[in-house]
């Protein structure tokens, strides 16, 4: 469940759009789109088999709410949209995954992404 | 056709493979993405025989040019294979990609492959100079490398029918939930009969540079009891995990035998 | 040498070129389907996705030799019938579109889906479009849009 606050919506239906676009981005961000770099400064992950981006199946149960309330500012009471999504999923996501593991006091996690092998490694922290 | 052939028979289709250096397309997924340059394409689609699933009495039969689509709209293809191929990618892949393509590009991470050894599946090898069938696992000899000919065509897969209708266990890891090749995969065929365990099959993606099963450690389950295994479930997995090998590709070996492990206790752990 | 002969929206066709090109490449450059995207050349997004004999394929993956006696559709000849109209209806009013690219291949899939399955469930739709990437929508949008039009399209599929 995510709120936006971007004064006043001029198109509705686009920025709920955008909102779960971004949020959807956010929580790949944070959980599956890994990028290696090689000593050469190349990247690794260079086709869409090696960068992994959520697909329709990967879609957590999300809702995106809109705070509507007039910007005296903006454009019609507008604030800038696009770039405010991708902002609040990746640490919420990371802090459920700390959560799950038992608390900042057991795992800190403080990078994205996250994977689920990262889960096990940090898992196998506990048992060595 | 120009730079191809579309033989109607397989008569046709091993002469021309005998003659002339060409790759066998059948649903094209890995061929196009390989992109070989100057080598004809030997378009295997029209061949009845290769689009054929059947039951001979004693095997399964699923031509190489079946698509895992069909595959999966058919009653007489297993569970244990339907789970495996419902997994593959994505809807259009799964209805171009064959049993055929699967087997003979090689891959390690081959899930309709691992299924079929699971089940203790062969394939039928075609060429002029004759016909060879052979189990699964001796075709799959490392990464990108199998016991075809250069003059073979893959005819079909075989899947004995005595295994096809038993419990089975299938777990596939992959990096999402579609489009996601298997890192770790584990599937296998049992059957349990007053406790004790009378068929046991186990077999493996991610634990080695091809699809494993160990026949030594499956003999020293069968005729175990459930309750047996389950009392010593850490030397059986021990016996598994010492013998497979975990290398580094897209995710690390420490993940692959942690995933292994716990599946393989979830698969023992299951079994009654 | 004989021509590769298909038909393309419903228009036979015939091919001169080599049965390895890639269709993806032909139906773009010799026959201006630009609605045909080109995402990965790798079958990992179904930009590319159109319908060989009514079947969701990608056209990256695709030899032309492959589809000799075929039949293609793309959404330059599917935007003609009623069942894109509700589609599109349906795109619009959710603004299911954003910047558009992976919208073809989506139609397509949507197509392909209620073809043989009219009612869907809306796990059923994101199973049918899991070979589509969005990076734009978060999926949301495009999956109600789908299912609005299954509803609201009786009879039509």
């Amino acid at each position: 469940m995510s709120s936006f606050d971007v004064g006043t919506p001029v198109d509705y239906n686009i920025v709920v759009g955008q909102m779960e676009g971004g949020f959807l981005q956010g929580i790949g961000y944070a959980s599956i789109e890994k990028m290696d770099y090689d000593n050469k400064g190349r990247i690794r992950n260079n086709s869409f088999t090696d960068y992994l981006v959520p697909t329709s199946m990967d879609v957590p149960n999300m809702k995106a709410v809109m705070h509507v309330e007039e910007y005296p500012d903006g454009p019609y009471g507008a604030k800038g949209a696009g770039e405010l999504p991708l902002v609040a999923p990746p640490p919420a996501y990371i802090e459920a995954v700390e959560q799950a593991l038992g608390g900042a006091s057991v795992h800190p996690l403080s990078r994205i992404p996250f994977s689920t092998e990262d889960v096990i490694l940090e898992l196998n922290k506990e048992v060595s | 056709m120009v730079n191809g052939y579309k033989p109607s028979t397989l008569q046709e289709a091993i002469e021309i493979r005998a003659r002339e250096r060409v790759i066998p397309y059948a649903g094209g997924t890995d061929v196009m993405v390989r992109r070989p340059e100057g080598i004809p394409f030997l378009f295997l689609n029209n061949i009845p025989e290769l689009k054929e699933i059947r039951d001979d009495g004693e095997y399964i039969r699923i031509g190489a040019a079946v698509t895992f689509t069909q595959a999966l709209k058919n009653d007489l293809v297993p569970a244990l294979m339907k789970e495996a191929v419902s997994r593959i990618a994505a809807p259009a892949i799964r209805n171009a990609g064959t049993f055929g393509g699967n087997l003979g590009n090689g891959s390690d991470k081959a899930d309709s492959v691992m299924a079929g050894f699971a089940l203790d599946g062969r394939v039928r090898l075609l060429s002029e100079s004759g016909e060879r069938v052979l189990p699964l696992g001796e075709f799959c000899i490392r990464r990108g490398v199998t016991a075809i000919r250069d003059d073979e065509l893959i005819v079909e897969v075989l899947l004995p029918k005595e295994n096809c209708t038993l419990p089975y266990y299938y777990k596939k890891i992959g990096g999402r939930n579609a489009l996601a090749i298997s890192r770790v995969a584990v599937g296998g065929v049992y059957s349990v009969k007053d406790g004790v365990i009378e068929q046991f099959t186990a077999a493996f993606i991610g634990g080695g540079d091809v699809c494993r099963r160990f026949k030594e450690i499956e003999e020293k389950l069968i005729g175990k009891s459930v309750d047996d295994v389950r009392a010593n479930i850490d030397e059986y997995v021990k016996s598994y995990s010492e013998s497979l090998t975990f290398t580094r590709g897209r995710v690390s070996a420490e993940y692959r035998r942690t995933v292994i492990t716990n599946l393989l206790y979830d698969y023992l752990g299951s079994l009654w | 040498m004989d021509d590769i002969r298909f038909r393309l929206n419903a228009k036979d066709v015939a091919y001169a070129g080599a049965a390895t090109d890639r269709l993806l490449d032909v139906l773009r450059d010799d026959y201006d389907m630009k609605s045909v995207k080109c995402g990965c050349k790798e079958g990992e997004c179904g930009a590319c996705a159109v319908l060989i004999d009514g079947v969701l394929t990608n056209s990256c993956c695709v030899a032309m030799g492959a589809v000799d006696g075929h039949e293609i559709v793309t959404v330059e000849g599917y935007r003609e019938t009623p069942r894109f109209a509700k589609l599109s209806e349906k795109f619009a009013e959710l603004s299911a579109v954003q910047c558009g690219f992976c919208i073809p291949g989506m139609i397509l899939a949507a197509e392909a889906l209620l073809c043989v399955n009219p009612h869907p469930t809306e796990d059923e739709v994101r199973e049918a479009i899991s070979g589509n990437i969005c990076r734009c929508t978060g999926y949301n949008a495009i999956v109600n849009a789908i299912l609005n039009a299954a509803k609201e399209g009786d009879g039509l599929w």
